[in-house]
């Protein structure tokens, strides 16, 4: 009886539930589009409104707020109001871009991306953080987008 | 009896020899305790914390010249200097990115991974070649209009010999940020007099 037991067959069955129970995807593909939220529900969390239309203003304290948050700036571009950085941190390394863009003729708009873990940071409470500490360094309150 | 003693002494050995060569490697052999660590600290990512400062002052010195065109050309002089190449350079904003490939390998981490390969016959990864990164944030000092700040981060991504991604760090030792000031300082006046 015991030798119509296929000891590696079974193994390959047990180590399949195993990596899938790991919570392992069915095809990694899928991870080009993947927010848990909806667009708009995203950017609102992600983004606040100043009451200024010096975006040069805003996108220099966007780039020393990062620095003083730990980021390394990677790139950054005034014209298009664009500002990436990492922090590495081994275990907790993390990504980040923030955009800024004058919305009509009284406020600016901004907007950032967090990774980390590879994940995106989908918690609002993560991006009041970072706009508590840029309103403080602008000298002015962030306002959520209405 | 005699045999217990040399397992543990060799097992003492190699716990010794993996700490030090695989200290700082991510994501191998998390524990449940590590993990709760980890992710109160994923969740301050974005929150001030009591060194912003420390290390603001640490990465900042104001020069007193408001000619930021001067500034960025002797920043990237001087990057050249100690061998990086430009990566990014946004003159309006005041950033430039300069970074280089170089070696990565130290001699604690051979001696560890020889003595382990020695004891017990497997080949442990050591770190193998690096990507050493300098970003240099220039702009106007808020209380000082005649001065420019200079503000600079120094970062790190080690690969070892298996090709994996060992370390990602900022480089937060103060003398590297004091010679990195006197050689700008030198910088400036060689490119202030056409050199």
């Amino acid at each position: 009886m015991t030798k119509y037991i296929n000891i590696p067959f079974i193994s390959v069955i047990f180590i399949s539930f195993l990596v899938a129970s790991c919570g392992a995807v069915r095809d990694s593909r899928e991870a080009l589009f993947e927010s848990d939220s909806s667009a708009v529900e995203l950017r609102s969390y992600q983004s606040r409104v100043f009451d200024t239309t010096d975006k040069k203003k805003v996108v220099k304290t966007v780039i020393a707020t990062m620095q003083d948050l730990g980021f390394v700036i990677g790139d950054a571009d005034l014209e298009i109001g664009v500002v990436s950085g990492s922090k590495y941190a081994d275990e907790h390394s993390a990504q980040m871009t923030v955009t800024v863009r004058v919305r009509n003729a009284t406020q600016t708009l901004v907007r950032a991306n967090v990774q980390q873990h590879l994940e995106s940071v989908e918690d609002p409470a993560i991006y009041q953080d970072f706009y508590v500490a840029l309103g403080k360094a602008m000298f002015l309150t962030a306002h959520n987008v209405d | 009896m005699h045999i217990i003693r040399q397992a543990s002494k060799f097992l003492l050995i190699f716990l010794f020899c993996s700490n030090s060569a695989w200290s700082g490697m991510s994501g191998g052999g998390d524990t449940g305790a590590s993990d709760a660590i980890e992710e109160m600290e994923a969740a301050d990512v974005l929150k001030l914390t009591a060194d912003s400062m420390a290390l603001r002052q640490m990465q900042t010195r104001k020069y007193s010249t408001r000619d930021d065109t001067k500034v960025i050309q002797a920043v990237v002089g001087l990057l050249q200097d100690d061998g990086f190449t430009i990566q990014e350079l946004e003159a309006d904003l005041g950033v430039v990115l300069g970074s280089k490939n170089r070696e990565a390998i130290e001699a604690g981490q051979v001696a560890a991974a020889v003595l382990v390969g020695v004891v017990f016959g497997v080949a442990i990864p050591i770190d193998k070649y690096q990507l050493m990164s300098a970003s240099i944030v220039i702009s106007e000092a808020p209380s000082d209009s005649n001065s420019t700040i200079v503000r600079v981060t120094f970062s790190r991504l080690v690969w070892n010999t298996d090709n994996d991604l060992s370390k990602a760090e900022r480089l937060e030792e103060p003398e590297m940020y004091q010679l990195f000031f006197s050689k700008l300082s030198k910088s400036l006046f060689l490119t202030e007099n056409q050199l």
